[in-house]
């Protein structure tokens, strides 16, 4: 048995003392009410064959204060705060990496992803034994908490993350990893995102297929034979299981823009190289909008 | 202190104490005593002997028979009634106390024993005999008594046995002795009856008793002192442990009354909230202590 609160010494001699102060306090209990009385002569002979009688009567001394003292004794481990295996679980320490990247926030079954995420990451923090200390990190480097068994701190924690549209890298966890079976590290991701995870991270996947049309090239270049004439290369694919209906649109500086529309098959591809002699210059920007799709950041 | 008002008392003169059996007396009284005298009742004849007293002698009866034959008469003495009174420090209580009601007691059984030329001794009596009134005679002495009564001060362990026996070794003739006391002695209410059983005196026991022993109001973890020697109880009251107690209360005296009875004393138990008139009037007649 450990003490989560204080260290074993500490609990026995707690212990000690709540049993001596106890005692003490038996022996030195508040004075009864004094009654004078004529003679105790009946009395006693009362009390005598009471306590010849009953066993009960004869034990109430010695089993009040023994009653006494154990329930000062369960207080006092109370608050050294026992960590007995059988009855609280196993210790384990436990890192929950969360995937922040921007794909997260593709709405797929009503929720985004990292709503999945996050109730995902409730499950394990509610699975986890009162002993189980958790760790909530993400992969964006915003959040990074220590250790702790304080669920409702930790919710917390998860209720003010969000994907954020940063470097992803997944974060250092080498020493939840290496300290056996009493460390568990998990990944909650998308798996969208290029991470290097080390071994030993066990994932729990939030992706789920959705309809989504994406850029998935777009390039601006100078023409060779005109280098004052520029063009621009976009491609976009339907990920889609169905047939989208895509607005594709190029914008410039001075509200110049190119548009088309298209029907892209399922899987399909948008090619086209656009001449952008009329654009007068400044930053371009190029769109792709398609009904029902679940990644608006296309 | 005032004992009894004057109604009572006339109602007093009308009584007499019983004795079961007859005591030689010291001077003339109302009391039939065992030897021949010169009372008035006649008892039997015998044959004259030298030194005789002529004037009992029956001359009808030397006429007749030609011998001289004396007329006997019973001899009227008085009755030695002793009168010991509890004065431990366990009779202070009650309302009114024991030992209140046990100086009404005694000075009722002492104004009708010295109405009926009955020779009082009155002895108070704790660990060992703390006062004694001289034998009084006479009805005229009743305020010795009340007197005696009155100045009796409480105090100290009951021992019934050692106090009786050195009073009893110092005097004394037999006679009629009566213990108004709540037989609350350590070491057992026998002891002290034995003594006055063993120096031959008729006993009769008065058990005064309050309604604090009998029925105690008490509650809660209480730690009880013994007022006569101060040792202490702890005990926690529960409507049980004052039943059992009740219960020790009545069987102690049924007990006393058993062992009275076993021996030819005579007993009366006398609660502290009974009313005294009856119980001396009423209650003394019953237990045929009073006629």
């Amino acid at each position: 048995m450990t003490f989560l609160a204080m260290t074993a010494t500490q609990a026995i001699a707690l212990a000690l003392l709540t049993a001596g102060a106890i005692v003490a306090l038996y022996f030195l209990k508040l004075r009864r009410r004094r009654v004078l009385t004529s003679s105790l002569l009946l009395w006693r002979t009362v009390l005598e064959q009471r306590q010849a009688r009953s066993i009960f009567e004869r034990l109430r001394n010695p089993l009040s204060l023994i009653l006494a003292v154990v329930i000062g004794l369960l207080l006092a481990l109370a608050l050294a705060r026992p960590d007995v295996e059988a009855l609280t679980g196993r210790r384990k320490r436990v890192t929950i990496v969360l995937d922040t990247s921007p794909t997260m926030q593709v709405h797929a079954g009503g929720e985004t992803r990292w709503q999945r995420a996050v109730r995902e990451a409730v499950d394990l923090l509610d699975a986890g034994g009162p002993t189980t200390e958790f760790r909530l990190v993400d992969t964006s480097g915003h959040t990074d908490t220590s250790y702790s068994s304080d669920r409702s701190e930790l919710r917390r924690w998860l209720s003010g993350m969000r994907p954020h549209a940063a470097e992803l890298r997944f974060p250092a966890v080498d020493g939840a990893l290496s300290d056996g079976p009493d460390t568990e590290t998990w990944l909650v991701s998308d798996g969208v995102a290029p991470l290097t995870v080390p071994d030993g991270v066990r994932r729990i996947s939030v992706l789920e297929e959705a309809p989504n049309v994406g850029i998935v090239a777009f390039e601006i270049r100078p023409e060779p034979s005109s280098p004052l004439h520029y063009t621009a290369y976009l491609e976009a694919q339907n990920y889609g299981k169905a047939t989208a209906p895509v607005k594709i649109s190029i914008v410039g500086a001075e509200r110049s823009e190119i548009r088309r529309e298209a029907a892209l098959p399922a899987g399909g591809r948008f090619q086209e190289v656009f001449d952008l002699s009329t654009f007068s210059g400044g930053a371009v920007t190029a769109t792709v909008q398609s009904d029902g799709d679940a990644f608006d950041m296309d | 202190m005032v004992f009894f008002d004057e109604t009572f008392l006339k109602k007093l003169d009308y009584l007499s104490i019983l004795s079961k059996h007859a005591f030689a007396g010291q001077v003339r009284g109302e009391r039939r005593a065992k030897k021949r005298g010169s009372g008035l009742e006649f008892a039997d004849y015998r044959q004259y002997a030298a030194g005789d007293d002529f004037r009992y002698l029956d001359w009808k009866a030397y006429m007749r028979l030609n011998r001289l034959i004396l007329r006997l008469y019973e001899e009227e003495e008085d009755l030695p009634i002793y009168f010991f009174v509890d004065a431990s420090r366990s009779m202070e209580f009650g309302d009114p106390s024991k030992l209140d009601y046990a100086r009404r007691v005694a000075a009722a059984l002492c104004y009708i024993a010295l109405a009926n030329l009955d020779r009082i001794n009155l002895v108070s009596f704790a660990s060992k005999a703390l006062g004694e009134l001289s034998p009084q005679r006479g009805k005229g002495k009743i305020f010795k008594v009340f007197d005696f009564l009155t100045g009796i001060v409480p105090g100290g362990e009951t021992d019934a046995a050692a106090s009786f026996r050195t009073y009893c070794t110092d005097t004394r003739r037999r006679g009629l002795a009566v213990v108004i006391s709540d037989f609350l002695d350590p070491r057992g209410f026998a002891g002290g009856l034995d003594v006055l059983r063993h120096f031959r005196h008729d006993v009769f026991a008065v058990h005064v008793s309050s309604r604090e022993e009998s029925d105690p109001d008490l509650q809660g973890d209480l730690m009880l002192i013994d007022s006569e020697n101060g040792a202490s109880c702890e005990i926690a009251v529960s409507p049980s442990l004052l039943a059992a107690y009740r219960e020790a209360f009545q069987r102690r005296r049924e007990e006393l009354e058993r062992y009275c009875m076993r021996y030819e004393m005579g007993y009366v138990y006398a609660g502290t909230d009974f009313p005294f008139e009856e119980l001396i009037l009423n209650v003394f007649r019953q237990g045929r202590f009073l006629k």
